[in-house]
Parts: structure tokens; C-alpha cells; sequence
């Protein structure tokens, strides 16, 4: 069964890695001398002391993950992110409680940007800074992350690897795994800095460039500004970020082909890749016709603002360069659509993911064919490779699922009173990791007027969204604990 | 000579037999018991119980004194150990391989000359696949064999009882105004095989061989009443062996549409993920409902290619009876090979005859640049290299005395032209030369074309 010590022991680490992050935080609120000097000072005193102790009293055996215990191992880690982050929150005077907190740490951590905060801009520089650290820490997976940095993870990394990465083009780039993490940070740290120069040439002040940049790496979409990325007025700015979201939702193993390994080929021609660039393509030009004929927007503007949103929801990042909410109904009910239809797998985006909701077509042709070839025997391709009935069957299952928990939650929030087109916008906002919704929860709003349990099973769509629902969901089987 | 000849299946003893009656020693290498005993009674040959993949069997057997080792057991690593023993222990001159495996290009660079050398690597299925694929789209054809590079071909058709050939003569036949350079070489009539002369007469029921230059075919296919190619659209394969795949594969690369047949569910499933555009069908191909039910209607061929040679049979009589234009039978058991023509299966193809023939090309190599056997050997097809001691050369044909039941099908000259001969016509030097004959005739023709007078 589970080796709880190991467990603890391996949380205790993870929490002093976190209080480290939380000491650059606290650093900035030193040289500033802000209000979120006090928080953060106790927040890290309290995780070093915490982690300490379980590393530090904790001696487990020795002994390799096995599947379980990578699942448990997940999800104390992202819960425990979720805490210790909520920490510096909590006792700052700018949120109201822990479930307010705890909401904005795990939307970070998650990468969802959903805000409860009403005026970011009153938030000190120390507090926004550690906001969107967060993100850029939860955007390439605190697992992986960890993986790459704590050899003790070892072998079992696997595990957990799988748990994290499940999508169907995850296959591993190097033999070790610790190794695969480290090449794969790496393109993340380089797209990082790149974007940093980016912004800053594009006349961002240096402070907002880094927040923004943690941000859209992760494909998180927490801002520095209450109306996000419109409070610049800038293309060029927006431009850059267009990019940087476009790229930060496609599979980072595929970038890896292309940008380290020079193969090009296998690139372009990835089914998922090439649907991403049509989806994306063809949703803007629907969106930017809409736009021009309502006379929202025209010409160059039209694109831009097109472009932006498109691809804002779509990786589901979350920034807004305009209030989409006044925008006509046909653009609106896309842009839900692109919700869940979400980046590619094994990138920092949520959602379905293109390359399961490609395969799914796929999978429904095959249907098809059955229809008429009564006692035809079909093989599902994708990328020219056969794809195994047993892949088939968890990605209808994980797409049963995740309609399910959506829905459930969406009749959860509305016997809390909230109207439908909250309601739905709200949970798939959460659950594929996106922030803003549509109605009440619009770019320009917030999530602070919901009730504390509404504000609780919207954590918990994040969580389940961000690892892909079956993680989560298996420790509430019977199965999971019967040994 | 002496040969080494792994394996005591039914290909190693085609070989056997006729390397014997060319005065090769012959040694078997064979693992079961009681094969060994009927091969001991059968065959003028030494034969040595053991497996052939054991250096103690192969020394038994005199691998030392061997000058070439066939290695056709039914596996593929017992074949390819076998050589490499032959290789290494007693570096055997030359060496001859049967691999199954579809891995078989990959297998080719393997099996060269910097590592096991094996001097032929002989794939039974793609050669099969290949001449299946040559009459695939031809209803009335039911083999092509290529000669002299591919220069002369030689077609098998059955003369239907509507034929305008039936009872014309091989001179009428000639007077009727045939491509100029065509032959018909060998006429099968029931268990009989006939090499024609002028005053022989076609009967409804035969089936005949006809030598014709590559670029003539057309020609001569219109002549004798064959309709000639069409494109294929739609073509049914029973029985999912590599055979079948490999068809499929080729096939439906050619934009064909294809449906095979498979009765076992899992082995259905395996062969999707192989295929593209063909539909795997998990049903008997041997029965007539699911045949119906799948549209069979108007299909242009129908290949029977499981492994029993009973369901070939029966699957393309059925195939025939709803009107498929054209049913390919695999059949494996050389004595039903005739039956399939008799019975009216369009073409009837046994792999294990196709490894033959390309073993014996290769054995007889030198001037013997290729063979082709018949049926259960009653008549070949011999191309001999005309060297400067031969007696034939430089007189015309009429003047030359052919062996009863042997003809000169064609001629081949170094320039590239090729000539089907009449009396008139002279051999030179350097010509390759493609003789009919009844196998019996084999060895005295060789050594009279080849030894000098």
C-alpha cells in the first residue's frame, strides 16, 4: 500500500522548494518595503518550518513509486501547492479569508486565472509578483518540475510523469526520465526570456513584462491590470502576446523536434499540431468577420482583437484585450466551444485538447464505418499509427467524465442562484484551466461575488481539470484502497 | 556437386529429386523422425535426422565437403543459423536461403555480403505476391513468366469451348495470322503436357503456354481472344496470412479497393492496424452468405489465399459461381495444382513451386540463366546461354535435331532483340535461348546445348 512516510517526506521537499520561490517574492517585498512584506515573510517562515519538519523527523525506506503512490504523490503536491501558496494570501488584509485565498492560489498554481481579487491594482508588487509565480511554477507542472529537480524521485518519475502528461503524444524524448523534464524546462525557460525581451522592447515596464511573462508561458492569464492585457492600449504589446500564447499551447515534446532536434517534418506533419493551426485559423477569421460586419472592429484592428481572444481562450490562457462580453452572440458561443476544445496535449493548456477531440473524430468515423461494414474490423489512425482500442476507450471515458463533473457542477452553481450562462461559462472556465468566463464572470469581472462552497467546487474543477480528472477522482474509488 | 539441403519439406525434395537426376550428391537435413524414414525410401539421398540449426548435425551431415547449402526448413532463424554455420564452420561457396519474415528487405541487407553472406534470400510470399499481381487484372491469363530479363514473356490461358481456337491445328494457327515473333509452347491436356508440332490441335479444356516478346503481348492477347487489362476497382482476398496482407498493401496502394477476409477476431484486429484503406471483414470467405452480404457483386478478382488448400478451392469455385471476373487460388499441395485448372479457378499458384523455381534458377546458374517448372514437373521451361562450344550454334534450326518433345521458344540476342525462330532462324553466340521441353529431356538437352557434340 501507500508508504505514507515516504509521501510526507517528498511533500516536506516540495514545500521547501515552494518557500524558496516564496523567498524571491519576499526579497522584492524587502527592496519595496510593501504591504506584502508581512505575509510573505510569515508564509515563508511558516513552510520552511513545516517542510523542514517532515524532512527533517521522516526517515522512510528506501523504496521505488509504485502507480498509486505517483497518484497520491500528484495530488498531495498540488493541494499542498494549493496551501502553502493561499499562505501569503491569507494574511494579507486584500482577501477576504482562506477560501479566497486558497481559490486564487490554486487558479494560479493550476494555471487558470480566475480572480477573486475586484481591484488588482491596489495589490502590492510583492503579492501580484508571487500571483504569477505561481503560475509560471504550476504552467510546466510542479511535478515535472520537481522531477528534474529532485533526483529522489528517481525512477518511479514515470508514475508520475504519466499522470501529469497523459496526453496521447507524450512519448518520452530521452531514455531517463529526469532528463526528458530537464530538456523540456528548458525550452520553457528560453520561451520565458524570449518573451521578457519581447515585452520590454514592446515598451512594457519590467515589472509587468515578468509578471506577464509567467503568465502567458503557463498559459495562465493572471494580469497586473483589473481589465488585463487592454489596460496597455498597445499592439505591439498585445502582438507579442498573441504569439507567446500561440506557442505556449502547443505540445512542448513536439517543440523540442523542432526547435532542439531539428525535425521539422515530424512537426508540421502531427495531425494535432495540424489541427491546432487550423482551429486557430479558422476560428479567427470567424470571429474577425463577425466583428467587421457588426462594426465592432474593422480591418487590422478586427484581426488583432480576433486573434487575441481566439487565441487567448483557446490556449486557454485567459488575458483579454477587449470586453468580448458586448461582442455578438455567434463569437460568444465560439469562443465557449474553443474552451473546451483547449491547446495540445502535453503543452501548459487545459481543456479537451486538440489532439483527443481529432482523435475523437477520428474515433466517430470509424463509427461510421462500422455503421455500414457490419463485420468490418477498423484500426484507428492518427499520425499513420495505429491507435491501441484500449487509448480509445480511457479518451471516451475521460470525455464522459469530464461532461459529467461539468455538468454536475454547473447544477451545483445554479442552486446557488447563478444564472446559466455563469454557471456553464464559470465551471468550463475552471475546469480547462481558462479564467475568464462569459455573464457574471466576464473578462472585465471577477469570481468574488459567488458564495464560499461555489467558490470550493470551482477549486475542485480546477484540480480535476489539471489532471485530467481521473487523477483525482481515483482515491474516491473503492478500488483505489483495497489493496 | 554436392549439396547440402536443410529442411526435407516438400521444397527441399522438389529440389532434391531434381538435383539428383542432374548427378548432384545430395545430403537432407530433416528433424522429423518419420519424415526421414520416407525420405530415405523416396529419394537417392543421404539423409541425416537432426535439426538444422546444430553444428553437430551439419558436420554429420558433411558441411565441410558441401559446395552449396539450401537452407528451406520452416524457420526463418533455423535457415539463416544454418547458413552461418555453413559460413563460418566450412565456408561453403554458396549459400541459399528461404525467409519468411515480411521484414524480408531489412532481412536482404542483413543477409549480404558483409555479414552472413547468403548468396539468395528467397521470400515465398512476395514471389507469390508478384505473379499474382502480373494477372491479377487479366481474367483469361492464368500465370505470366518473364525470361531474358523480362525481355520475353510467357502467359498461361485455358481455350474455352467457344474459343475460335478449338480445333485448329498449330499450322492453322499460324496461318490465322499471329503476332509475328508468338508460340504456343506447351499444351496441358489433362495430366498430359504436350510440346506441339504443326499437326497438333487445340481442344476445349487445354491449357496452353504461348511465348511472346514483352512488347507484343498486347498483340497476342487480342489474337488469341484475351481481354486485356483493365483497371481494377474492387477485389476481394480470403485469409489473412502475410500473403494476403502483402496483396492488400500493394493493392490498395494502387487505389484499389479491396476487402479481406478473416475468420479469427483477433488476427482481424492485428491486420487493421496494418492496412489503410482495405476493409478488414471478420467473416468466412468460404461462405456464400457472407460473401453475398459483403457485395460480392461485380467484383474484378477474388484471391483465395488461406492456408488450407480445400477452402481455396471451394472459396473460388463460389467466387466463380457469383460471377467474379476473375478467382486466384493459392493451393500449396502440388498434385491439386492441376485441378484448379480443371475445375475452372482462373489461376492456381502454389508458393512452394515459386521457391522451387527460383532455387533451381539460382543452382543452375551459369549458363543456365533461368527455369521454370510446370505444374508437378511434366515440362519446363529452360534458358540456356549459348557459349561458343555449342553445337547449335551458328546452324539454322531446321538443320539442328532437336530432342523429341523440345522447341526453341525464343531467342534472345545481346542487342536486345528478341525473336520467336522459325526453321530458318540461326543461334549465335552470346544469344540466350528459352527451350520448351518435358522435363525428362532436361539433362540431355543442357549437356548437348552446353557440353559441345
Amino acid at each position: 500500500m501507500i508508504n505514507w512516510p515516504n509521501q510526507l517526506k517528498i511533500l516536506g521537499l516540495f514545500i521547501l522548494a515552494l518557500s524558496g520561490a516564496m523567498s524571491v517574492a519576499l526579497a522584492l517585498a524587502i527592496y519595496d518595503n510593501d504591504d506584502g512584506l508581512f505575509p510573505l515573510a510569515l508564509s515563508t517562515a511558516l513552510s520552511v518550518g513545516v517542510g523542514g519538519l517532515l524532512v527533517y523527523f521522516i526517515r522512510p525506506e528506501e523504496r521505488e513509486f509504485n502507480n498509486r503512490e505517483g497518484i497520491m504523490l500528484v495530488i498531495l503536491t498540488w493541494v499542498g501547492a494549493g496551501i502553502v501558496g493561499a499562505l501569503p494570501f491569507y494574511f494579507s488584509p486584500h482577501f477576504g479569508g482562506f477560501t479566497d485565498a486558497f481559490f486564487e492560489s490554486v487558479s494560479g498554481f493550476t494555471t487558470t486565472g480566475a480572480t477573486i481579487l475586484t481591484s488588482i491594482e491596489t495589490l502590492p508588487r510583492s503579492l501580484l509578483f508571487w500571483r504569477a509565480f505561481t503560475q509560471w511554477v504550476g504552467g510546466m507542472g510542479i511535478i515535472v518540475l520537481a522531477v528534474a529537480i529532485l533526483p529522489l524521485v528517481g525512477v518511479g518519475g514515470m508514475e508520475l510523469y504519466r499522470a501529469e502528461f497523459s496526453g496521447a503524444s507524450s512519448e518520452k524524448i530521452k531514455p531517463r526520465i529526469a532528463e526528458t523534464a530537464k530538456s523540456l524546462w528548458r525550452i520553457y525557460a528560453a520561451y520565458s526570456i524570449a518573451q521578457y525581451v519581447a515585452l520590454r522592447v514592446a515598451g512594457m515596464t519590467p515589472f509587468d513584462s515578468i509578471c506577464h511573462t509567467f503568465t502567458t508561458m503557463a498559459t495562465g492569464g493572471f494580469s497586473t491590470r483589473n481589465i488585463s492585457v487592454e489596460a496597455y492600449n498597445s499592439p505591439a504589446i498585445e502582438y507579442v502576446i498573441i504569439f507567446f500564447m500561440f506557442a505556449a499551447g502547443i505540445n512542448i515534446t513536439m517543440q523540442y523536434r523542432l526547435l532542439i532536434m531539428r525535425r521539422p517534418k515530424i512537426f508540421l506533419r502531427d495531425l494535432e499540431i495540424q489541427t491546432y493551426f487550423a482551429a486557430t485559423g479558422a476560428a479567427i477569421v470567424a470571429v474577425m468577420i463577425t466583428l467587421w460586419i457588426n462594426g465592432l472592429a474593422k480591418g487590422e484592428e478586427a484581426f488583432r482583437q480576433a486573434a487575441f481572444q481566439v487565441v487567448s481562450i483557446m490556449t486557454t490562457t485567459g488575458f483579454s484585450s477587449a470586453d468580448f462580453e458586448v461582442w455578438p452572440p455567434f463569437a460568444l458561443l465560439l469562443l465557449l466551444a474553443l474552451m473546451f476544445l483547449g491547446g495540445c496535449t502535453g503543452s501548459t493548456a487545459g481543456g479537451l485538447k486538440v489532439g483527443r477531440v481529432a482523435l475523437l473524430g477520428r474515433v466517430v468515423g470509424r463509427e461510421f464505418r462500422r455503421i455500414v461494414e457490419r463485420r468490418g474490423v477498423f484500426a484507428v489512425r492518427f499520425n499513420d499509427k495505429a491507435v491501441s482500442e484500449n487509448a480509445i476507450d480511457g479518451l471516451l471515458n475521460l470525455i464522459y467524465l469530464a461532461f459529467i463533473i461539468n455538468f454536475a457542477a454547473c447544477l451545483f452553481l445554479t442552486a446557488f442562484g447563478v444564472d446559466v450562462v455563469t454557471a456553464i461559462s464559470a465551471v468550463a472556465a475552471s475546469m480547462f484551466n481558462i479564467g475568464p468566463g462569459l455573464g457574471d464572470v466576464g473578462p472585465t469581472d471577477h469570481y468574488a461575488h459567488f458564495h464560499a462552497p461555489v467558490k470550493w467546487v470551482l477549486a475542485f474543477c480546477m484540480l480535476a481539470g489539471r489532471l485530467e480528472f481521473y487523477t483525482l477522482l481515483v482515491i474516491c474509488t473503492r478500488a483505489y484502497w483495497r489493496k | 556437386m554436392r549439396v547440402l539441403i536443410l529442411g526435407g519439406g516438400e521444397v527441399g525434395q522438389l529440389v532434391a529429386r531434381r538435383l539428383i537426376r542432374e548427378k548432384s550428391e545430395v545430403v537432407i537435413v530433416e528433424n522429423d523422425e518419420e519424415r526421414c524414414a520416407r525420405l530415405e525410401e523416396t529419394l537417392d539421398a543421404k539423409i541425416v535426422h537432426g535439426t538444422a540449426s546444430s553444428v553437430k548435425t551439419l558436420e554429420k551431415a558433411g558441411v565441410g565437403k558441401s559446395d552449396m547449402v539450401i537452407a528451406v526448413t520452416n524457420s526463418d532463424e533455423a535457415n539463416i543459423l544454418g547458413c552461418l554455420i555453413a559460413q563460418t564452420y566450412a565456408s561453403v561457396k554458396i549459400k541459399v536461403a528461404r525467409l519468411r519474415t515480411h521484414e524480408v528487405d531489412r532481412g536482404r541487407a542483413m543477409c549480404g555480403k558483409d555479414l552472413l553472406d547468403i548468396d539468395l534470400v528467397i521470400h515465398p510470399d512476395r514471389e507469390t505476391a508478384e505473379r499474382i499481381l502480373r494477372v491479377i487484372g487479366l481474367p483469361g491469363v492464368s500465370d505470366i513468366l518473364e525470361f531474358a530479363d523480362g525481355r520475353i514473356k510467357l502467359f498461361g490461358m485455358n481455350v474455352a469451348h467457344d474459343s475460335w481456337v478449338v480445333g485448329k491445328t498449330m499450322a492453322e494457327m499460324d496461318e490465322a495470322g499471329p503476332p509475328r515473333n508468338s508460340l504456343i509452347a506447351i499444351i496441358f491436356r489433362g495430366h498430359k503436357a504436350i510440346i506441339p508440332r504443326g499437326h497438333d490441335v487445340l481442344r476445349p479444356g487445354d491449357h496452353i503456354y504461348i511465348v511472346v516478346p514483352t512488347e507484343e503481348l498486347e498483340e497476342c492477347f487480342e489474337f488469341m481472344g484475351v481481354q486485356s487489362k483493365e483497371r481494377l476497382k474492387r477485389v476481394f482476398i480470403v485469409g489473412g496470412k502475410q500473403l494476403g496482407i502483402e496483396l492488400a498493401l500493394q493493392l490498395e496502394r494502387k487505389g484499389v479497393q479491396v476487402k479481406l477476409f478473416e475468420k479469427d477476431l483477433r488476427r482481424c484486429e492485428k491486420i487493421a492496424t496494418i492496412v489503410r484503406d482495405t476493409v478488414v471483414v471478420n467473416n468466412d470467405g468460404t461462405n456464400q452468405a457472407a460473401l453475398v452480404e459483403e457485395n460480392i457483386d461485380g467484383i474484378d478478382a477474388f484471391l483465395a489465399l488461406t492456408g488450407h488448400d480445400e477452402d481455396n478451392i471451394i472459396a473460388s469455385l463460389l467466387a466463380k459461381r457469383l460471377d467474379a471476373r476473375k478467382a486466384v487460388a493459392l493451393i500449396n499441395r502440388l498434385d491439386f495444382l492441376p485441378m484448379g485448372q480443371l475445375l475452372g479457378i482462373n489461376s492456381a499458384f502454389s508458393t512452394r513451386l515459386a521457391v522451387v523455381d527460383r532455387i533451381l534458377q539460382f543452382v543452375r546458374k551459369g549458363k543456365v540463366v533461368s527455369v521454370t517448372t510446370f505444374r508437378e514437373e511434366e515440362a519446363e521451361a529452360i534458358e540456356l546461354m549459348a557459349t561458343k562450344e555449342s553445337k547449335y550454334v551458328g546452324r539454322k534450326l531446321r538443320d539442328v535435331h532437336l530432342p523429341h518433345g523440345a522447341i526453341v521458344g525464343a531467342i534472345a540476342s545481346p542487342s536486345g532483340q528478341v525473336i520467336v525462330p522459325r526453321g530458318d532462324a540461326v543461334i549465335n553466340t552470346g544469344d540466350r535461348v528459352l527451350f520448351f521441353c518435358l522435363e525428362n529431356l532436361v539433362p540431355k538437352l543442357e549437356s548437348a546445348f552446353i557440353a559441345g557434340r
